[in-house]
Formats: structure tokens, sequence, C-alpha cells
């Protein structure tokens, strides 16, 4: 939204709700770049409204708007079947012109593309081109618990199946118990929420013993819920998760990092064709890093700034076609093919 | 998480002084409610750039109006065209609708108007006071435990279809397995979908409800125009004494209002239970404890008072684990915590002290939000059953012409209004067979999440069936679930037995 | 329908939603034979209850039928005059849906108000005309300029757009 943080009082509400309403259907005056853009942006998100790529989205584009001549970013929400609908939906159904783009969450998405084998094919068909942030998976328990250490949980699940509440069985996280447990011989019955939000209640609420989720979300709820570990090389939140370890280092296991990442991603043919629109939409969105806007907005929403980073195309199709190949090998865990 | 009287005081003063952002809200609320296909949640979207921008106190007075009186119009076409406005609304067609055919349309829109704005109001006020107490209801039912609340709702498959069990049963079931269409719950798997991308999520509510309600009611009226089928008795001039008789019932039934409301604020907490579990809840709980069960289905007060008290009570409940907990209750809730959020408020258990104005200013607000709608609705009441006396040749049209249009607004799919006429189809074909629609909807409605938590606790029970036994308040709730199937049986052998002596 | 003499009333609609019911519940079967008991139990159990309910629903017209009370023939009950209307009108629904990215949701809607109306026999020109203008009018302002509902867009919006700068332009 490229809106100022301007407070509307009640003399300039009634005029601004329809000014405001009105704002994306009135053509505007020249853009301040020459060309592209000449219109507003549309955007599917391929999951639920509110949830965590919503509110990134959001707070992303208050920066980059102004570096795209003030047009605005609409969004779309299609969720469903872990992001097939809205990727299948965006390759399929919306024009390749380099003024539609998706913003998805590159890890559990990717996954998602392995496992159920969608009507569309990666790179070839959609490119991610600005990854947002780098979000470590984590495995966290209720505040009380009788876990203080990863190492109580890894010897308690080796006794009997623990039950790890997490976002989907397609996500990194979830990749991060199974190999956590195939390394230790320890047993983790996974059971997906279906989202960031249920899966702490079900923490909470002690539903479930544990529960693995990217860790920016638990750096909320301090307090109530304990991080005991990352999937990660480095725990780069460690001041906001109590200095906890990361799993490598505690059992000395050679996992992957596992990380969900948020990106923008295009048509592949609209970089093709629009080769000139898709240069400034690159440099813009790298430039979005280096406002101090960005990361106060990025921070207001909760997501600490010590996970952003940008990452361009290559970066982006690496990390995916990295995680495609994990989600194979862990695809008889993963699938509900028998 | 003190409060004192003098702070509720300055809140509501601060509230009411926020009337130019409360009454758009329910104007704009009142709008969308009763459209099927509009709903709050995608409105409050839509208008994000215009709440971002404003004052967030103003913001969520604005937002939570919407929210709370769009909870309240979804009843008005329920009850005059037995098309309910959203989902929530379903359960009050049961008997808001046969009250209508009976000429009673302005009493028993009085009647869900007062049952909604009571409703609201008594549990905003009450949450205000247990906020705290609230907020832990939210983490004690867990899955298991709604697998039995929703059960509760299904089992008003069975109580609907008394006049002939057996067809009833199979409209559930037929609903039950059509809910089942879309994504598995654990490895998002389509499944049935037809190969079609718009049924992977699961088929989509606000079609069926338009297919199912509206478009089959559309071709059962063409009866009054041609077939001579009986007509409704509208033909008269709305009167205020039908008002006065609806505030009269609403008065007699005040208990029915706090009971039912409080079930709904308890259902509004927990976190993605929404407004339709509660309203049917609400109405197998009251016909349950009724000494007239029989009047329920023919246009009963009680019918009406129920799903509509209720489903405003969950209002209330949905934004406690939002303020308490930091977890959204339901979507629109979802939506209200972006704009927080953007404000730079941190909700969870330190925005009582952070910022208490915000967390029980909410409340406040939304009770404000209820006083400011009580003098729209008795002329709503009045002008709103003036529908009822539309020509049939240019209601049926519009009906068909503005909830197909419904049906597209909801995903913006063109697939959904062909899904809608062709529930249509085959909602008149069962309505003209005896197979209650009602029950199909409870089916498609109650179907998917009935499945979530089912599996949910399968999956905890490591494929353990007892698990759905093994909680205190779940066996609890199992007792009182099959008190609740069983005592209406025995009642009626009794006053059978009675009747035959 | 009425009953004549001794004749049995038809009983074979309300086989309709039964043999809908039992044919999407072979679908779902069909399509979840290799999933994961966790992706199918729910509907299988279901599905399991209502072929039990319709065996028991057949047995019930079997007998009914076997015993003279009544026929396998079928109606819904309609006359043949509103019968033809309700298939017109559907019809029109159809038609609505084909049309409706060609001609854009304005015009469209305002099109199918009228012949609605017609159709179903009114014949009073104000108020059919008045209908079907201002209907769509009042959809297109709320809906499509101010609300921002995507729907389809045909030569009316575009003119609109293109003339006042009103409304959407893709």
């Amino acid at each position: 939204m490229g809106f100022t943080n301007r407070m509307i009082g009640r003399r300039a509400f009634g005029a601004g709700a329809a000014v405001a309403a009105l704002g994306a259907a009135l053509p505007r005056g020249a853009s301040a770049q020459s060309g592209f853009p000449t219109r507003n942006f549309r955007v599917v998100i391929p999951t639920g409204q509110g949830g965590g790529a919503d509110r990134l989205a959001r707070a992303f584009d208050d920066a980059w708007s102004k570096l795209l001549g003030g047009r605005q970013f609409e969004y779309e929400f299609f969720p469903g079947a872990a992001g097939q609908v809205g990727y299948e939906l965006y390759v399929n159904r919306r024009d390749p012109d380099a003024y539609n783009l998706l913003f998805g969450n590159m890890g559990p998405e990717m996954i998602m593309y392995a496992l159920q084998r969608p009507r569309f094919r990666f790179p070839e068909d959609i490119s991610y081109f600005c990854r947002t942030d780098i979000d470590d998976s984590a495995i966290f328990v209720k505040n009380d618990s009788p876990f203080r250490r990863v190492e109580d949980i890894v010897a308690e699940a080796k006794r009997r199946p623990l039950n790890v509440a997490v976002s989907r069985i397609p996500h990194p996280a979830s990749i991060g118990m199974l190999a956590l447990g195939e390394a230790q011989g320890a047993r983790f019955n996974l059971i997906p929420y279906g989202g960031g939000s249920p899966t702490l209640v079900a923490v909470m609420n002690s539903e479930a013993d544990i529960g693995a989720l990217p860790v920016s979300g638990l750096t909320l709820q301090r307090g109530r819920l304990k991080v005991l570990g990352v999937f990660a090389r480095e725990n780069v939140l460690a001041d906001l998760t109590e200095n906890a370890p990361t799993i490598n280092q505690v059992f000395g296991t050679r996992i992957p990092d596992l990380y969900s990442s948020r990106a923008w991603a295009i048509h592949t043919r609209a970089i093709e064709r629009f080769s000139d629109r898709f240069q400034i939409l690159e440099d813009t969105a790298k430039k979005v890093f280096d406002d101090p806007l960005f990361k106060e907005s990025m921070e207001k929403v909760g997501q600490p700034a010590q996970t952003l980073r940008f990452g361009d195309r290559a970066t982006c199709t690496e990390y995916a076609l990295a995680m495609i190949e994990l989600a194979n090998r862990y695809r008889q865990q993963l699938s509900a093919q028998r | 998480m003190e409060l004192d009287l003098a702070t509720i005081a300055d809140l509501f003063g601060r509230s009411f002084s926020l009337w130019w952002a409360i009454i758009p809200g329910i104007a704009l609320g009142l709008a969308v409610g009763v459209l099927p296909g509009f709903s709050p949640q995608n409105t409050l979207i839509i208008l994000l750039p215009v709440t971002l921008a404003m004052d967030v106190e103003a913001a969520l007075a604005f937002m939570i109006s919407l929210y709370c009186a769009n909870h309240l119009s979804g009843g008005i076409p329920a009850i005059l065209v037995n098309i309910p406005g959203s989902a929530g609304a379903a359960a009050t067609c049961i008997d808001g609708y046969q009250m209508t055919k009976k000429g009673q349309a302005q009493q028993a829109l009085m009647l869900s108007f007062i049952a909604s704005v009571a409703g609201g109001l008594i549990t905003s006020v009450a949450v205000l006071g247990v906020l705290p107490f609230l907020a832990e209801l939210g983490l004690i039912l867990r899955s298991v435990e709604m697998v039995v609340i929703i059960l509760f709702g299904l089992t008003l498959i069975a109580v609907l279809a008394a006049k002939d069990m057996l067809k009833g049963l199979i409209g559930g079931a037929f609903g039950l397995m059509l809910g089942a269409i879309g994504t598995d719950q654990v490895y998002s798997t389509p499944r049935a979908t037809f190969g079609f991308l718009e049924l992977y999520d699961g088929l989509p509510l606000v079609p069926v409800l338009i297919g199912l309600f509206a478009i089959s009611e559309c071709l059962v009226m063409l009866e009054e125009k041609f077939g001579g089928g009986s007509k409704p008795a509208t033909q008269q001039r709305p009167q205020w004494a039908d008002t006065l008789d609806g505030i009269r019932l609403s008065l007699r039934y005040w208990w029915q209002i706090v009971w039912t409301a409080f079930l709904g604020l308890a259902i509004g907490v927990i976190p993605g239970a929404g407004a339709y579990i509660a309203s049917f809840v609400a109405y197998q709980q009251s016909r349950l404890f009724s000494k007239t069960p029989e009047k329920y289905g023919t246009g009963f007060a009680p019918g009406v008072i129920a799903p509509e008290s209720a489903n405003n009570g969950v209002t209330s409940g949905t934004l406690v684990p939002t303020m308490a907990i930091g977890i959204p209750g339901g979507s629109t809730a979802a939506v209200m915590m972006i704009v927080l959020q953007y404000q730079g408020i941190t909700l969870g258990p330190r925005l009582f002290q952070d910022s208490p104005n915000i967390a029980y200013g909410v409340f406040v607000m939304m009770t404000v939000a209820y006083i400011f709608m009580i003098p729209l609705i008795l002329p709503m009441a009045r002008y709103a059953s003036k529908v009822v006396t539309v020509p049939v040749h240019v209601i049926v049209p519009l009906i068909l012409g503005l909830t197909v249009i419904g049906a597209f607004a909801d995903r913006e799919y063109m697939f959904d209004m062909a899904l809608a006429l062709g529930f249509g189809v085959i909602g008149y074909i069962a309505v003209k067979t005896n197979y209650h629609v009602t029950s199909i909807l409870i089916g498609v409605l109650l179907g998917p999440i009935f499945e979530r938590y089912l599996l949910r606790s399968l999956r905890i029970g490591q494929g353990d069936i007892m698990v759905l036994f093994s909680s205190p308040i779940a066996n609890a709730l199992w007792v009182l679930l099959v008190i609740s199937v069983v005592l209406p049986i025995w009642r009626e052998r009794r006053l059978a037995r009675r009747a035959a002596a | 329908m009425q009953r004549q003499g001794s004749d049995p009333p038809p009983i074979g609609q309300e086989l309709i939603i039964p043999a809908l019911a039992v044919g999407f519940t072979a679908y779902y079967f069909w399509t979840v034979q290799e999933l994961a008991w966790e992706a199918k139990a729910n509907g299988i159990v279901i599905g399991a209850i209502l072929l039990l309910l319709v065996a028991l629903l057949l047995f019930r017209v079997g007998w009914r039928v076997a015993n003279r009370q009544a026929t396998l023939r079928f109606t819904l009950g309609g006359d043949p005059e509103t019968d033809r209307v309700r298939l017109m009108l559907m019809a029109l629904m159809v038609a609505f849906l084909v049309v409706l990215p060609l001609l854009g949701t304005s015009i469209t809607l305002g099109l199918m108000l009228f012949i609605g109306m017609w159709l179903l026999g009114g014949r009073h020109w104000p108020s059919l005309i008045g209908v079907s203008v201002i209907t769509p009018l009042l959809v297109w302002a709320t809906l499509i300029v101010i609300l921002g509902t995507r729907f389809p867009l045909g030569p009316f919006e575009h003119a609109m757009a293109a003339l006042f700068g009103i409304g959407p332009v893709d």
C-alpha cells in the first residue's frame, strides 16, 4: 500500500474513504518512470488473507511502491492444496505481462511442487526473483514444558513417538523433524495444523508435545513459548530465542539448513518477453532493502530485521531446486500416495 | 489487568466520540450482510487502504461495527426470502422463513434484530468482565472437544429429518460426502475434485449456499405465479402493531437470547470455529431444552432467536484470542490484526499492559456499535419486510441475477457461478422430493471441519480411536451429546404413550 | 400431480438425490483408493453409511412398489406450464454465464433481468426497463467501481473508463 502514514480524521474520512476506494480504479498522471509501470500490479498470494505472506507482502510493498512511480499492489488470495491452487492459477490464468506477480513461501511451496506434481513447471513457467527473508525452522515447546533442552526431546522420542505440531506436512520444518528423527533413531509423529497460528495454539494448549515452525513467528510469543533449537548453520535470532542452539551443533548431525523464504515471483515468459520491465522490477526490489522504511514496516508486522535478507533470481532458483530434491528424498513420509 | 469504572467510562466516552467511524461501518456491514457472497473479511481487505490510513482506534471502531452489523443483517434475507446472507444465518431460515409464510415477517425480523443486538450487547459487556478467563477457554478446548461440539451441530440433521428420518439422513450424508471434496487435512492431496482447480480448497460455501437456498427458492417461487400454489400471507401492509408484537415475543423469550448468546461466545472464542457452527448448535440446543420441540421448524420464535443471538455472540468471542494471545479467531479477526500490527501494536498478553485502551477498547467499541444499532432496527424491520410484497416476476430475476453475481464476488471464479446454478437444481429437486436442503447444507458446512478435527485427534492418538474419549471435558461433552440425542426420543415416546392412554 | 382414482402415486423422483449421492460416493472412492488412510478414512466411513441408508431406501421403495402403494413413475409435482418457465429460466441463466465474458457484467445483467421478467409475464414496460437499467448501474457503481471486485468487463465498463475515467481499465 503506497499510503503515507498520515492519520485520517473525522472530516477527511468521508472524502478519504471514497478517494481511497476509487484510488485503484482512477487513472493517474504520467508515472515517475518512463513507460513501465503504467498501472497497478496484481499479486496472487497462494495462502489465506491475514497470513504470513499477506503481512510480509504489504510490509514490503510500501517501500517498493515508492520506487515504482507510486503504483500500488492489489492482492488476491487463492489458498488451497498447500499453495497448488494459487500457483496453477497464477501460471495458467494470469497474463505474463510483468504486471502480474506472485508472492509466496518458496520452501513449503516447492515441496508441494515436488510432491503434488501440479500443472506447471519450475523454473520454466515461473521464476522467483526477490527473496525477502530467511526464516529458519525451529523446534519449540510451551514455556512450562518438561522438555528444557532439545536433547530431552530426542531422548523421549526414542522411547515413544512424540506428537509434533507443524503447519503442514510438506514444509521445511517438517522435513527437519523427519531428518532429525532419522539421524537419531527418534520417532516424531507430525500433526499438520494448516497454518502458523493454529500450530502455536496446539503447543500452547498442550495438544501436541512440541512444535516445529519458522522461528520469526515464535519470537512474538516469548514468555509463552520457548525455542529449543534451530535447523540452521547459526541462530541469527539468538538474542530473541534465549540463545537456542542449532540442531547440528547439539547432535553433530549434518541436516541441511531448513528455512522458509518468502519471495516475489513472476512468469518466466514475462522475463523473456518484457526483459526491460523485469529489469526495473529486479533493480527496484533489490533497492527496497536499502530503505529504512522497509525495515521499520517489517518490524512492525513482527518480522525481526535479522531475518531480512535479499536473494536474487539465481539464489532463489538454487534454493528452490534444493528444496525439490529434498522433498523427493522424503516423498514416502510426506505424501499421501501409497 | 485491573479495570476500574473510571477507565471503562473513559473508554465508553472515547468510543461514542467515534460515531463518525461507527455509523458508516454499520451501514456498510448491513449492506454487505444482506448479499450472500460478500463477506466481512473480503470487504475489510478491500478497504485496507482506508483503514490503514486511519487513526488506529477509529479504524478498529469502523471494522468492528462493520463486522457486527454484518452478522445482524445476514438474517434479513434468510427470513424474508429463505436465502441466508451468510452461512451463519442458514439456521435462521428454518423458522424465520416459516414465520414469513405465516405473514409474520415483521415479527420474525424484530426477533432476529433484537436477538442479534441483545446477544451481541450482552456478550461484549460480559467479555469485559471475564476477558482473562475467556482467553484460557480458547486453550482448554482442543481438537477432541471440537469433534464433539461439531457433532452437536451434526445431530441437527437428524432433528430436521424428523418427518422422514431415512431421507433426512441421506440428505445429510450426501452433504457430508460433498464436504469431503478438496484436499485432505494431512497431506494436502486433492480428492474428488473432478479435476477442477476451483474445488481443491473444498466445495466453496457461498455458491453452495446460494444454489441450495436462493436459486432453488426462486424455482419454487414460480408456483406462486403460475402453479396456483399457496400464496404466502404477505399482502398485508407493514404495521407498527406487528413490530410491537415482535418486541413482545423477544421479551417473552429473553432467557433464550441470553443463554444462546453465551453459547455463541464460547464457540467464538475457539480459534477457527465459525459463526455457522454456533448457530446450528444453538438451534439444536434450543430445541432440545424446549418444552415444545415439535413447534420448531413451523415458524416458532425461539427458532429465530437462538441462531441469531448465537451468531452475534460469536462476534464478541472471535476477538478474544486475537487480543489475548495474538492469534486470530477467524479470518475477519486476521484482517483486523493486520491493521493493528501495521500501527505497531503487538497483540498478545502484553497488550493489556501496553495499550489497555485497545485491549479493552475493542470490546467497548463493540458494545457501543451494538448500542448504535438499536435505533436502526425498528424502522428497518418495518420497511425491510416490504420486500415480500414485490411481485414474483420482478423478484425472481432480481434474486437470480444478484445472487449469481454474489457467487462470483466471494472468490472471483466464473466457475462458482456455474456451481451455484448446479446446486440450485439439486436444491430444487431436494425440496420437491422432501430431502431437507438444510441437512445437505449442514453436511457441506460442518463436514470439512469435522474431518479436520477428527483427523487431528486421530493423529494425536497415533491411530488409537480411544483418544476421542481421553479428556475429561470431552467425555463430559460426549455424555451431553448422548443425552441430547436420546432425550428427545424418550420424550416423544412418553408423549405418545400418554396420548395413547 | 393429482392422484386419479386408485392409481398409486409416483415415487421415482425420490430416487434422484440418492442416485446423485451414490454416484458421487463411487467417484469419491475411486479418487482416494491409492491414498494413505488419513486422506480417506472420513470419506469412506460416511460413504459407507450413505450407501447403507440408500440401500434401506431402495428396500422401502421396492416394498411399496411391490405392494402397489406407489409406482416408479417420475414427477417433481410442477404443472407443465410452470416447468416450462423453470426450464427457460435456467436456460437463461446458462446463457447469462456464456455471454458474461463477452458483454461484461453490466450489460449482461441488464439483458438477463429484462428477459427474465419478460419470461415471467412482466409486461409493464416502464418497470421492466427501469429495473433492468437501474440494477446493473447500481451493481457497476458499488461492486465494480467502489469495491473493485473483478467482474468480467465489457463494452459498457470499458466505455465508462475511457470516457470518464471511472472504473477499472483492464
